[in-house]
């Protein structure tokens, strides 16, 4: 039963936007973009067939509003819907609406959301599968006194988690009874503010684990297979920053068997389309289930080098009640990739966010480089949404090959405009326990210091300085001879020669 | 001859800008060879180092960015360093602390009262951006002396929030 799509409406923006319409485009399926005020001159709404503006900046307005996609979608003559990644991805009401306006919803079943999306009813439902969790309370809690039972019996630390939540938002780690209090109260406001959803759960803290995943793809037909796994362990604020595929800790053996479990866990839930079963794996490789992302993941180009298959070409031919092209034993995996995510925020200051527009940009290129981006020069980062500027990806033979070409990719991507975490990118691929292998989810916190970041060797700072002395000193002759004229770094007076004075 | 004071992560360099067009870096002569490639990048040649600078003018700083590390180098001409000196000498001492906002913003608690002694390390307010929340803490101990935001605020970067005495 093939019910063909000839029009996407890409309800996202930013890079996903971007990277949903190349893939529409490869298919020959015309895409719709939807905008914010704030996203008028975005590359998803310059690079779509038709854009709709869809209201105000905050994503409340206009991103999350169900109704004004929907509608768009229907006036437009959409067939289908992608949510990508975030807003109303994992929305298991909206997804139903999707489908009953007449639409396709791009991803797995309302019902198969929602089974997962309660993030203590998908741990039942998996370990009745057969699939090993995290030892945690049944059910969400609200009362404290249930959260100090817990701890009583399992012993600190201890982690309060959004139950509808992901992405790091309303997630609370608690080392001490004498802080529980503080943070159970902070992760339920996170969880409300974040999620419309105050729900809270409990899980034992492991110390030290890695965060290991795997990409499943199931068609309409109970086909699923996994395409291996993704290392996600370096993260700052609980939040991914650089994966790779494949873990340094997974062997074929693993690969197998940790495949079949992700395989019986979407199976649980009988999914349909992409999604990701996301665990945690201590020191001697016990792995747990702990949630299953029901939706294209950010880190998803990864899985795309080595396998050489485009899950979201996969995405759009499920939905379209395709079968599977290809099965678990065609599925091959070549060399190693690692995604750096770009964000504009500072390294230095503890990670904060940095808000401003793209002044220049000069991305990264050559052979084993790709690049899924979403902004331009001229675009804002705003406080509105999240500041994800860019995804780098390096693909090589082996993991060492990988890791040179990233690091060659990091220097030589010019941005300006806004702080960037280029030099925490460079920190982690050039540190001893990193290129071992040897890391887990606490890496950042046992190893990054902002002190250690590279600052600039002497022959670069005598660079730096002729530079910034030579601007200074045309700057005062500028006000000498032209008085007051205002000074930038002079677009108006470029000239090539303007320092042929100096040798 | 021009003589600037440059700083670049706590170091400071002095650049001697000849009339003869020659250039010494902290004493050192460096042949340099500058040019503009376009709006924001410069290209420099120095003892056949080839070095890409972008440079972009900030406030008080020219930032640059080469070989992926972004830095802030501050420059101060000879004669504005003596006006600073004589500056400097007159103005009193003041030991007010004045609290910005680190980012674009919302005010999700106050955790303080005009009035109140605050130990160093202690939470003042509690911002949200891009649905993080950010504790802002004081850098040294004080007291409160005035408080500029409300629970539910949004401020921006920079934003007067509180001020320590």
């Amino acid at each position: 039963m093939i019910r063909k799509i000839n029009k996407v409406l890409i309800a996202n923006r930013g890079e996903i936007a971007v990277r949903i319409i190349r893939a529409c485009r490869e298919m020959e399926i015309a895409a719709v973009a939807v905008y914010s005020e704030a996203d008028r001159n975005s590359p998803h709404v310059l690079s779509a067939d038709e854009a709709y503006c869809i209201g105000p900046p905050p994503s409340r307005e206009s991103y999350l509003v169900m109704e004004k996609i929907i509608d768009t979608a229907r006036r437009c003559g959409a067939d289908a819907i992608h949510p990508g990644y975030g807003f109303l991805s994992e929305n298991a009401e909206f997804a139903q609406k999707v489908i009953d306006a007449g639409l396709i919803f791009i991803g797995p079943k309302p019902e198969s959301i929602r089974a997962m999306g309660d993030k203590t009813e998908a741990r039942k439902l998996v370990r009745s599968a057969g699939v090993p969790t995290v030892p945690g309370t049944p059910d969400a809690v609200s009362d404290e006194s249930v959260v100090r039972d817990f701890a009583r019996q399992h012993g600190f630390p201890i982690l309060i988690k959004a139950a509808a939540g992901g992405g790091g938002k309303g997630m609370r780690i608690v080392r001490s009874s004498d802080e529980l209090s503080t943070s159970f109260s902070a992760a339920q406001s996170e969880a409300r503010s974040a999620f419309g959803d105050g729900r809270v759960y409990v899980e034992k803290y492991l110390d030290n684990p890695r965060h290991i995943e795997f990409q499943i793809l199931a068609d309409k037909y109970g086909n699923i297979v996994h395409l291996g796994e993704r290392e996600c362990s370096i993260q700052r604020r609980h939040q991914k920053v650089i994966e790779e595929t494949p873990s340094v800790i997974v062997d074929d053996a693993m690969r197998r068997q940790m495949g079949e479990m992700a395989v019986a866990a979407a199976r649980a839930c009988s999914y349909e389309n992409a999604g990701t079963i996301e665990c945690l794996v201590d020191k001697e490789k016990n792995y747990y289930f702990l949630e299953m992302n029901t939706r294209l993941q950010v880190e998803h180009p990864i899985t795309e080098m080595r396998t050489g298959r485009d899950i979201v070409h996969e995405q759009i031919r499920i939905a379209m009640g395709g079968k599977l092209s290809f099965t678990q034993e065609e599925v091959t995996f070549r060399g190693h990739a690692i995604e750096c995510r770009i964000y504009a925020e500072d390294p230095v200051n503890n990670f904060l966010p940095s808000t401003g527009t793209i002044t220049h940009l000069k991305p990264s290129q050559g052979f084993g480089i790709r690049e899924d981006r979403g902004v331009e020069v001229g675009g804002a980062i705003s406080v509105y949404y999240d500041p994800i500027i860019s995804k780098l990806v390096a693909h090589g033979e082996t993991r060492n090959e990988a890791i040179a070409k990233m690091k060659r990719a990091l220097r030589e991507y010019e941005i300006m405009g806004v702080r960037v975490n280029i030099p925490f990118n460079l920190f982690v691929l050039n540190h001893p326990k990193f290129v071992e292998g040897d890391f887990d989810t606490h890496f950042v916190n046992n190893y990054y210091r902002p002190e250690l970041l590279d600052g600039l060797n002497p022959s670069e700072q005598t660079v730096a300085a002729v530079v910034a002395a030579l601007l200074e000193h045309d700057f005062l002759e500028d006000i000498t001879t032209a008085a007051g004229e205002n000074h930038t770094v002079s677009p108006g007076k470029w000239k090539a020669s303007r320092f042929e004075h100096w040798r | 001859m021009s003589l600037y004071y440059v700083t670049i992560g706590g170091n400071e360099h002095t650049v001697e800008l000849r009339t003869d067009g020659s250039i010494l870096v902290d004493g050192n002569k460096t042949p340099v060879s500058a040019q503009q490639v376009d709006i924001r990048t410069f290209s420099v040649l120095s003892d056949g180092l080839s070095t890409r600078v972008v440079v972009e003018k900030d406030e008080a700083a020219y930032r640059m960015l080469l070989h992926g590390k972004q830095i802030d180098a501050h420059v101060e001409s000879e004669r504005m360093r003596l006006l600073k000196k004589f500056a400097t000498a007159s103005e009193s001492e003041h030991s007010r602390t004045i609290i910005h906002a680190p980012m674009p913003a919302l005010v999700v608690k106050v955790e303080v009262n005009v009035g109140d002694d605050v130990s160093q390390g202690q939470g003042l307010v509690v911002l949200e951006a891009m649905k993080m929340e950010n504790e802002i803490k004081a850098h040294r101990p004080g007291k409160v002396i005035e408080i500029r935001v409300t629970k539910g605020k949004a401020v921006e970067k920079g934003e007067l929030l509180m001020v320590l005495e």
